[in-house]
C-alpha cells in the first residue's frame, strides 16, 4: 500500500518529467556544498514529495551522510516505508516524530523519539539538542516549517527555526529546512531565508 | 548654545530589553523613543523624524525585515537611518538582504553597553 503510495507520488512526478529535473537540480544545488550547509527549500505541494526524497537519496544514499529527520507531515511508520520503498537507506535516518503522539509511544523503536504533539517545540528543541551532543548525525531534515506554522504562531515557529539552525551551526551539523510555497503564512519562510545560507525553490 | 541631542527609535516588544536599552541611550545623550512593535513604530516615524531607527528582529505581527522593508516603501520615511539589536544569527542570504534593506549595522544580543553606544555612534 504504501509503495504504491509512494510509486504513485514519483510516478506522477515523473510522468511530468519533473523526477529526473528534481533529481538533477537536488545533486547540483547540493553537490556544491560544504558538509555543513544550510538550506531552506521552497517547494509546490505537487513536488514537495519528490524533492524530499531526491534530497535524503542524495544526502544518505550518495553522499552517504547520516541524518535526523523531523516528521511533522507524516507518522514513523508510514515515512519509513516510503523511504525504504524508495531505496533510502533508512539505518542511516534517527527520526523524531512529531505527530504520533501518544499512540506512537507504545512501541519501542531504536531509531525515533515521538513527542507528545507538533505544538511542543520545547520538547523539539531538547531532543534536538540531546541528538547533536551525542554526534548521531551530519544533517537535520526539518519537514517542515510550513507545518510547524499551522500548530505553532509565526513568531514561535521562526524564533524555534532560528534556534535549531544555531545549534546545528554550533555543532557543525548541516540543515535543511523544507517548505511549502503556499501555506498559512509565507512571512515565515522569508524570515527563514535570513538566517541559511541559501534558499533552493523548486516550483 | 546647547546642542540637540540625536533622536533614536528603538523597537522591542520586551519590556525590560526597551527599558535597559533607553537607559544606556539616555546616559549616552541620545533622546530615545520607544515602540513595541513594527505597526507603532511605522506611525511614530510619520510623526517624528529621528536620526535612527534601531529594530529587533524577532517581533509579533510584523517581523524586523519585514518592518525594515515597509519603512523602506513609505516615501516620507524611507531614507531613515536602520540598524538591528537582535539575538538572531543571519546567514549568508540574510547579510545580502540586510544590505538590500540599507541596515547599516547589527548588534547582537546579549550586548555591551559599551559596544551599543560605540556602534550607535559610529552610525550617527
Amino acid at each position: 500500500m504504501e509503495k504504491k503510495y509512494a510509486e504513485q507520488l514519483l510516478r506522477g512526478s515523473e510522468e511530468k518529467g519533473l523526477k529526473d529535473s528534481i533529481k538533477n537540480k537536488i545533486e547540483r544545488e547540493f553537490g556544491e556544498k560544504p558538509k555543513d550547509f544550510m538550506v531552506a527549500v521552497v517547494t509546490s505541494a505537487e513536488n514537495y514529495f519528490p524533492t524530499d526524497i531526491a534530497i535524503l537519496n542524495y544526502l544518505v544514499n550518495t553522499r552517504e551522510m547520516k541524518g535526523v529527520y523531523v516528521a511533522m507531515n507524516k507518522p514513523y511508520p508510514t515515512l519509513v516505508k516510503i523511504l525504504q520503498n524508495s531505496n533510502i537507506d533508512t539505518d542511516k535516518l534517527f527520526f523524531i516524530d512529531a505527530i504520533s503522539g501518544n499512540l506512537g509511544q507504545d512501541e519501542e523503536i531504536s531509531n525515533c523519539v515521538f513527542l507528545s504533539n507538533p505544538a511542543a517545540i520545547s520538547e523539539l528543541g531538547m531532543t534536538v539538542l540531546n541528538l547533536c551532543d551525542e554526534k548521531k548525525a551530519d544533517f537535520l531534515l526539518l519537514d517542515s516549517l510550513s507545518t510547524l506554522v499551522i500548530y505553532n504562531d509565526r513568531l514561535d515557529s521562526v524564533k524555534f527555526t532560528h534556534y535549531l539552525i544555531t545549534q546545528l551551526r554550533k555543532y557543525g551539523l548541516a540543515g535543511v529546512i523544507m517548505s511549502l510555497d503556499k501555506y498559512k503564512d509565507p512571512e515565515a519562510i522569508k524570515d527563514i531565508s535570513m538566517f541559511v545560507d541559501n534558499v533552493i525553490h523548486l516550483k | 548654545m546647547q546642542k540637540m541631542a540625536k533622536k533614536i527609535l528603538f523597537v522591542d516588544d520586551e519590556e525590560d530589553i526597551r527599558v535597559l536599552v533607553k537607559r544606556v541611550l539616555e546616559n549616552a545623550g541620545y533622546e530615545v523613543l520607544l515602540a513595541t512593535n513594527g505597526r507603532e513604530a511605522l506611525d511614530l516615524l510619520k510623526k517624528e523624524s529621528v536620526d535612527l531607527a534601531l529594530l529587533d528582529f524577532f517581533m509579533p505581527g510584523m517581523s524586523g525585515r519585514e518592518l525594515a522593508g515597509s519603512i523602506r516603501k513609505e516615501p516620507e520615511i524611507k531614507d531613515t537611518k536602520l540598524a538591528f539589536l537582535t539575538v538572531a544569527e543571519f546567514g549568508v542570504i540574510g547579510k545580502e538582504e540586510l544590505k538590500k534593506l540599507g541596515i547599516l549595522d547589527y548588534i547582537q544580543k546579549p550586548f555591551d553597553n559599551e559596544n551599543l553606544r560605540k556602534r550607535i555612534k559610529k552610525i550617527i
